[in-house]
């Protein structure tokens, strides 16, 4: 896959030129980009450890939590989350199907790490997916017995909701989640 | 202070960007820009898409100096693995360099060329199968896959670029390979599977 084509791709010279000249000023010192870089860095070093200490700080209060929301789960492909919030994975509910075919409402899942499990066992989890997620419902496993994660923990997210992540019990004070209190 | 000239080794133009040469740094981008943009035109979509992470790859070089590893004296593939991440990331990257970036001017409007130009590859549907199913890996995989295969760099001088030992790069690199295939695997069930649908 090496390109050695006849006609390799190249970089545009006009923006290779001015891109130069931007490189050669942010790197020469006592110019005003190069100033203005080290201040942009030194805001780039103290913010993430503000933050760090804060989280540290949160971690620590928030370090066991009931679930108070169980109308959804967060079921983690992967122990990631970002400081959006955002994670590998799915957000899930459990629909109360009725007779008629009408939409039946959601309903309060009582056993997060098995209504994780059924969707890993179902293959719409997956590691090795960026997004965690297979890209289509073409990718399920209808016998259900797609390899399930050994151990899944059950942890807090800030909003309430139960969060399911493999790895062992630490895995949520890593990722600056609450534990389950028992 | 005094530049080097072009025959200077990356050791020796990297001590002077440290120390803050800025015609050095330019140096190191007369010398590498190419290698780096065409890394990054197999991760991203468009040609203006890796113009701005070669862009990118190269601030982060200056911004994060004190961890540029130099291997066997070069600095390419530190370039590589960080397009790799920067690749990935770019929405955060682009925000963060978003002034720089401005300073570099946009194309024209154009025909859009972005499947033609992706590694000269694309224009077969096989190649472009493989590219979409390496661009579904997550970026440790894309990474060992790019360093070791595409850029045939060997496994001592990545394992010294990622800081692990060369067994464990082999071992990722086997990993990864497996993936890939898996996923190009589940790429070709793809369509009939739509079918039956």
């Amino acid at each position: 896959m090496n390109t050695d084509d006849e006609n390799p791709p190249v970089f545009d010279e006009s923006r290779s030129a001015a891109l130069r000249v931007v490189l050669v000023d942010v790197a020469e010192i006592g110019t005003e980009q190069n100033r203005r870089f080290r201040v942009v860095q030194r805001a780039w070093t103290i913010v993430p450890a503000s933050l760090l200490i804060l989280g540290l700080s949160a971690g620590t209060f928030f370090a066991v939590q009931n679930v108070t929301d169980k109308n959804s789960v967060a079921c983690f492909a992967r122990a990631e989350l970002d400081w959006r919030g955002s994670f590998p994975g799915t957000t899930a509910v459990s629909l109360v199907g009725t007779r008629d075919g009408t939409d039946g409402g959601s309903a309060p899942i009582a056993d997060a790490i098995g209504f994780c499990s059924d969707l890993w066992a179902q293959h719409s989890l997956d590691a090795s997916y960026p997004n965690g997620t297979p890209p289509g419902p073409g990718y399920n496993d209808r016998t259900f017995s797609h390899p399930v994660p050994s151990p899944l923990t059950e942890c807090v997210m800030k909003n309430g909701t139960a969060a399911v992540i493999p790895g062992d019990p630490d895995v949520c004070g890593k990722l600056g989640l609450a534990s389950k209190s028992q | 202070m005094t530049s080097f000239d072009a025959d200077a080794n990356d050791a020796q133009l990297w001590s002077h960007v440290r120390a803050g040469d800025g015609e050095s740094f330019g140096l190191l981008f007369d010398r590498h820009r190419d290698r780096v943009f065409r890394y990054s035109l197999r991760l991203v979509r468009s040609h203006v898409d890796a113009e701005d992470v070669t862009a990118m790859v190269f601030l982060e070089a200056w911004r994060r100096q004190s961890r540029v590893r130099l291997v066997n004296g070069s600095i390419i593939a530190w370039l590589l693995a960080t397009a790799t991440n920067v690749a990935r990331n770019r929405l955060r990257s682009a925000v963060r360099y978003q002034r720089m970036l401005n300073k570099i001017p946009r194309p024209e409007p154009a025909p859009d060329h972005s499947n033609s130009v992706l590694d000269g590859l694309a224009v077969e549907p096989a190649h472009r199968t493989v590219q979409e199913a390496f661009r579904r890996l997550n970026r440790r995989d894309q990474e060992i896959l790019s360093l070791c295969v595409l850029e045939e760099l060997s496994a001592p001088d990545v394992g010294e670029l990622l800081g692990i030992a060369p067994g464990a790069v082999r071992a990722r690199l086997m990993r990864a390979k497996r993936r890939l295939i898996h996923t190009l695997d589940v790429e070709s069930l793809k369509e009939p599977l739509g079918e039956t649908r």
